[in-house]
């Protein structure tokens, strides 16, 4: 019998939310082959089994904490006395079968296979190819899929590789089996009625946290857990946005030169190997303009300690960039951008996103940011107020580069603008500090030559 | 008829009796709808029936069947004096076809299917005008499947140069023949007429010849080809077209380097373009993309929604089996299935000698989307059925995704590959695993076991060949 | 049941009869050697020889008299008129003749005729080709008009008029002849001359046509009872003369409301005659006035126009709606 302890999952992490469990109970388990996917601070790990053998236990249920040393799996390998099942549910968690879906589609499974298989213990798992690929199913199954009003990227596969079989389609249409989502190791999510939770009054006067009206009862509403990354933005934007007085403050930046200045260097670099060169975007220059600011003004790097009532000035310039991932928001992080050139920059950018958005970014590269800046000029926007990546103190906000008619030496001209916002935590700086600190930025972005020399 | 335009009404009009319109058609009066079918040729089958894939592949069958005599000296085969007699191959091919021809009007008309004959041109949302046929067709829903139709030489030329139809209908077997575009169309030609005894120059603009397929499939063609041809210039294009005595007076530019060469024809082989113009559907509002093609949706809608089109004039490859199956899903939406072209793969043949085919991802592809995947290749050479009919020359290829060993593409060059990518396409629709490839008992001695044979060295447990260490 | 269009429906129903009755015959221009110019007496001749299916000479009183006279002597001849357009020169000959012979003969002879003549527009075609003029027949007491609406009653109401011991002028509506197709059973079906039929039974409207505009009709009661979750009565009128007062006043006192939709000009058109009986059995059950929708009292003009001036799918929603809102 080996007790499995819930690994160091990364510098400084001690929990993580349990995302899925690739076995059941009973199931018949090889060494290395996928466990469970845990979620810590802003990615998910799959965690492999140490042992081969027989799981006997599981643990915690989908959406639970895991706490680092703790047992989350019992697995019979033939080692020592057989405790089997009996009473050892230390936790509450582990009276109830964990992962509520699964299991079934799992014993269904184990009962149309013969019994003595040992040499095939597959994992009965819903493993989803990598994105953008369709699930695998026969073609009969994704029709039976159409029949049964059934969105086949939804169901969780049986089958060898992750197929999607007949019986998962009817299985899921029946509701015995709950969707996947998008990510291939989102949690489980779906829930018909969570009890909701009561919330302490506030002291602060009028600020009550109301229930929600049942919108059943207005409409067809479909509900899903809060989880995982869904639930760390929505913590930290509230923490952000209910702590921090927050300061927009606006401009915009001629960026014509600029922008000429790097599609030249995009074209010269058009073979290079490295995306960083052949595919440089405005979003690298942006960050070293600003690493270089930041030692210039050291309140917009820095954060505010309100137990103890210090401001602690940072000198170390990590900045982080938001990104959008299948998963949801990540913040990826790049190390001393102030010691780093625009195109190590630009290559660590596109790694990290490449990264994030097929959930494999290491941990360490989400942490200890000290900036962020959000560029969502790429999506549309002519502008935006950014929300503070708390307890960072500043965030800037990009918005689309676009040609404007602007006033040059009293002729309309047309130039390439782009809109700026610089969201900072009034309690750190002020209005006349952040207008010096853009104002400068500005003058770096619509002259490469200043930025080439400043930073 | 005397006078005056007769209205019909009906459920289902299908515009077009190619291989796309065909099969709607049938499929969609399978279903208990009402259907007319309007074709603008007097013959059914559209251009893969008349002048494309059917004579094509007679005509090259014909040839491979010469050289394999040619070939067959070393076998003990003595074959002096073959040659062709041109009058009973042009019978021989237009019989074929003919028959194929009657064989849909039949399908059709069995099944109740009434067809009008002439050019359809939308006059509102539910009303075609049939001009030629002095009718009117009040419809419930439409499928348009017009096809598409060769492109022709950039510049005014007005000269009488082939296109593949006429080239199909063998007027002759030039001395020195030029071919212009070294795709699948231009190659396959290239080779019949290097067959008949023409010697063939071919030019391509890009720097590969084939360019769709991976570049390891083309070489082993090349090489072949190489012997077949008088010349390949790749990278090349025809810069200028004269008349001159005994033929045409062409110039090719390489490089930046002109050339001017005599060939007694010139055949353009150099794409093709949807057939969406003049049928009135700028008039319908109905949404275009670029270079003529209809925007559709999963089920084949068009932004009307009772408007459907399929095949070439849709995205995706212009292919006949790609138009069929969206020719079925038309009407089986129509009916009120549940029906979608949700196919993961469409193969992709060329039957040139040997062919090639390939299904899926490929291994370009794979390389520049950056997708992981685990390649095995198994050698014909290594297969005792290819030895039997002394064609090693090819492989197989098995792309299957490293951490699933989901089959996700298979490529074959080499005798028959046009027959075995089918077990590929089923292997991807499927879903299939390696293991599922290698599992399956092929039978021996045939060239199908190369695919299991690959699907072993993409696994890593190959029998014929050695493991890679 | 196969389906046939009613080209087809209307070629059984001769074929069927004249097997079954020897004394069936079939001449006009063309229905011979050609089976005539809609190909409606297709393979006729080859059938049942030249002696039963003969082609006549360009004169369409020549064809009408030979056929008043044949039927006299024991024959019951079909004949056939290109276009209604052309038909006119047989009014001579079955006005003062053909539709008096009973009553001049005290009963002692009937005339025994069908003419079939393919009658209305949206085809494209020109003026004598094209309209609905199915009042000068239906004034003429003596001669039984028929109009059939599909291929399914075409066959049933041409049986019965081949049947009928008196003159029946048989008009087909020759936009109707090839457009849909409808299931018509192989064994005989017959429906009675001088009855209309409730297509399809309602509550809040009657809605009464014939003809080419019955297929009009349709679509708009279909889309209406849809759209306003209103109970149609359509009634397809089937017989202009006689015409069966009693389906229609029934219906009418049920509704309260009722639209006419005819092709033929409004004066003294079939709708004229259908209010009057209304006005007479049903009056005091009115909830609206009776609605008429028809095509213009003018010339047929040249196709280009002709869809402005046959009545609409729009004009007819407009009166349905009208009188259900009254």
């Amino acid at each position: 019998m080996f007790e499995f302890k819930l690994p160091d999952l990364g510098e400084g992490i001690h929990e993580g939310e349990l995302l899925k469990w690739y076995v059941n109970v009973g199931d018949i388990i090889e060494e290395d082959a996928s466990l469970a996917d845990v979620e810590t601070d802003k990615a998910a790990v799959t965690i492999p089994s140490p042992r081969g053998g027989k799981v006997v236990k599981l643990n915690g249920k989908v959406g639970d904490t895991l706490h680092t040393g703790e047992v989350i799996v019992v697995i019979d390998d033939g080692s020592g006395e057989s405790k089997a099942e009996v009473g050892t549910s230390s936790s509450k968690e582990a009276e109830s079968t964990p992962a509520a879906a699964e299991p079934q589609v799992a014993k269904k499974t184990a009962a149309d296979t013969p019994a003595a298989k040992p040499s095939a213990p597959a994992p009965v798992a819903s493993v989803k190819p990598a994105d953008g690929r369709p699930v695998p199913a026969a073609p009969a199954t994704r029709k039976l899929a159409r029949e049964l009003g059934v969105d086949i990227n939804q169901v969780p596969g049986t089958g060898p590789g992750g197929r999607v079989q007949p019986d998962d389609v009817k299985a899921f249409a029946s509701g015995d089996m709950q969707p996947v989502t998008q990510a291939s190791v989102e949690a489980e999510g779906s829930v018909e009625s969570t009890p909701p939770k009561e919330f302490a009054s506030s002291a602060i006067p009028f600020f009550e946290v109301e229930q929600l009206p049942e919108f059943e009862n207005e409409g067809p509403v479909e509900r899903e857990a809060l989880r995982s990354i869904r639930r760390k933005v929505a913590r930290k934007m509230t923490t952000s946005m209910i702590l921090v007085p927050h300061v927009a403050h606006m401009d915009e930046a001629d960026v014509t030169e600029l922008e000429s200045f790097r599609t030249k260097f995009r074209q010269s670099s058009a073979n290079s190997e490295d995306p960083g060169r052949s595919r440089l975007t405005l979003l690298p220059l942006v960050m070293k303009a600003v690493a270089s600011l930041l030692k210039d003004w050291p309140m917009f790097n820095a954060s505010l300690d309100p137990h103890r009532e210090e401001l602690v000035y940072k000198k170390y310039y990590n900045l982080g960039f938001a990104a959008d991932t299948p998963r949801g928001l990540i913040v990826p992080v790049v190390k001393d951008a102030d010691r780093k050139s625009i195109v190590q920059i630009s290559s660590e950018i596109f790694d990290h996103a490449m990264k994030g958005r097929d959930g494999k970014i290491d941990v360490a590269d989400l942490q200890q940011g000290t900036f962020t800046i959000t560029n969502i000029g790429p999506i549309g926007g002519t502008g935006l107020i950014p929300t503070i990546n708390y307890p960072e103190v500043a965030i800037l906000g990009m918005g689309r580069v676009q040609e404007k008619p602007v006033v040059r030496d009293g002729e309309i001209v047309i130039r390439k603008i782009l809109p700026l916002t610089l969201a900072f935590d009034h309690r750190v700086a002020d209005g006349a500090q952040a207008a010096r600190f853009v104002t400068e930025l500005i003058r770096r972005l619509e002259d490469p030559n200043i930025l080439l020399m400043e930073s | 008829m005397v006078m005056g335009e007769m209205t019909l009404e009906t459920d289902v009009v299908v515009v077009g009796g190619g291989p796309g319109g065909y099969v709607a058609a049938i499929r969609a009066a399978d279903l208990g709808l009402n259907v007319i079918l309007v074709e603008e040729r007097e013959q059914l089958g559209g251009v893969c029936l008349i002048e494309g894939c059917i004579p094509s592949k007679t005509l090259i069958h014909a040839v491979e069947l010469t050289d394999a005599l040619k070939e067959a000296d070393k076998i003990g085969i003595k074959s002096e004096g073959v040659s062709f007699d041109l009058d009973k191959l042009r019978n021989w091919t237009s019989s074929v076809v003919g028959t194929l021809t009657k064989g849909v009007d039949t399908l059709l008309t069995k099944r109740g299917v009434d067809i009008v004959r002439g050019h359809g041109h939308f006059q509102s949302k539910n009303l075609l005008h049939v001009d030629g046929a002095n009718t009117y067709i009040e419809f419930k829903n439409a499928i348009i499947a017009t096809g598409s139709r060769i492109n022709e030489l950039p510049g005014d030329y007005n000269l009488p140069l082939w296109s593949s139809a006429e080239a199909l209908k063998l007027p002759e077997v030039p001395e020195r023949l030029l071919v212009v575009g070294g795709g699948y169309i231009g190659m396959e030609m290239g080779l019949v007429y290097a067959g008949l005894g023409s010697k063939v120059t071919m030019v391509e603009f890009l720097p590969k010849l084939l360019a769709g397929a991976d570049e390891d499939l083309v070489n082993v063609v090349v090489k072949r080809c190489e012997k077949k041809f008088e010349d390949i210039k790749t990278g090349s294009k025809v810069v200028n077209v004269e008349k001159s005595d005994n033929g045409y007076s062409v110039t090719i530019e390489h490089d930046g380097k002109k050339i001017e060469e005599e060939y007694n024809q010139v055949l353009v082989a150099i794409g093709r373009r949807p057939n969406t113009d003049n049928l009135g559907l700028e008039e319908l509002g109905i949404e275009m993309l670029d270079r003529g093609l209809i925007k559709v949706d999963e089920a084949g809608r068009t932004s009307l929604p009772h408007i459907f089109a399929i095949g070439d004039i849709v995205p995706g490859p212009a292919l006949a089996h790609k138009a069929s199956r969206e020719g079925k899903v038309a009407a089986e939406v129509i009916a009120d299935h549940p029906s979608a072209f949700d196919n993961r793969a469409i193969p992709a043949v060329v039957f040139t000698d040997p062919e090639i085919a390939w299904v899926g991802l490929t291994e370009r592809e794979a390389k520049e989307k950056n997708i992981p995947v685990k390649v095995g290749k198994f050698p014909l050479t290594a297969l005792g059925r290819a030895r039997t009919i002394g064609r090693t020359d090819g492989f197989v290829k098995v792309l299957a995704d490293p951490e699933t060993d989901i089959i996700l593409g298979v490529a074959i060059v080499g005798h028959s590959a046009s027959e075995l990518i089918a077990e590929g396409t089923l292997a991807i629709e499927m879903g299939a695993t390696l293991e599922d490839l290698m599992v399956t008992i092929h039978p021996h001695p045939t060239l199908s076991e190369s695919i299991m044979e690959a699907a072993e060295v993409a696994a890593g447990s190959p029998v014929h060949i050695l493991p890679r260490k | 049941m196969p389906k046939m269009t009613m080209v087809q429906a209307i070629n059984l129903a001769l074929h069927q009869e004249m097997k079954k009755d020897p004394t069936v015959v079939v001449l006009g221009e063309d229905v011979g050697v050609n089976g005539g110019v809609f190909r409606v007496t297709d393979g006729l001749q080859k059938e049942y020889g030249a002696d039963r299916v003969m082609d006549t000479p360009l004169a369409e009183s020549g064809i009408i008299g030979s056929s008043i006279g044949m039927a006299m002597g024991g024959l019951k001849p079909v004949a056939e008129m290109q276009f209604s357009g052309f038909a006119y020169l047989i009014l001579p000959q079955l006005e003062a003749n053909g539709a008096r012979m009973r009553t001049r003969s005290r009963g002692q002879h009937t005339v025994p005729l069908v003419v079939r003549m393919p009658y209305g527009g949206g085809v494209r075609a020109l003026e004598h080709h094209s309209e609905s003029k199915e009042s000068y027949w239906a004034h003429t007491p003596g001669v039984k008009t028929v109009i059939p609406s599909g291929p399914r009653n075409a066959r049933a109401l041409l049986l019965a008029a081949i049947r009928d011991p008196d003159p029946v002028i048989f008009m087909e509506p020759k936009h109707s002849y090839r457009a849909f197709k409808e299931e018509v059973p192989e064994e005989e079906e017959v429906l009675p001359i001088g009855k209309a039929q409730i297509v399809e039974e309602g509550n809040d409207i009657t809605v009464i046509s014939w003809g080419s505009m019955m297929r009009q009709t349709i679509k708009v009661v279909d889309q209406i009872k849809e759209e306003r979750n209103t109970s149609v009565e359509l009634i397809d009128l089937m017989t202009i003369a006689p015409m069966d007062y009693k389906t229609i006043t029934e219906s009418v006192k049920k509704t309260g409301r009722c639209v006419i939709v005819q092709e033929a000009h409004q004066t003294l058109g079939p709708a004229s005659e259908i209010i009057a009986l209304i006005n007479d059995h049903a009056l005091m059950y009115l909830e609206a006035p009776v609605k008429r929708v028809t095509m213009y009292d003018i010339q047929m003009p040249l196709f280009g126009r002709e869809n402005m001036y046959l009545p609409s799918q729009g004009k007819i929603r407009r009166a349905i709606e009208e009188t259900l809102d009254f």
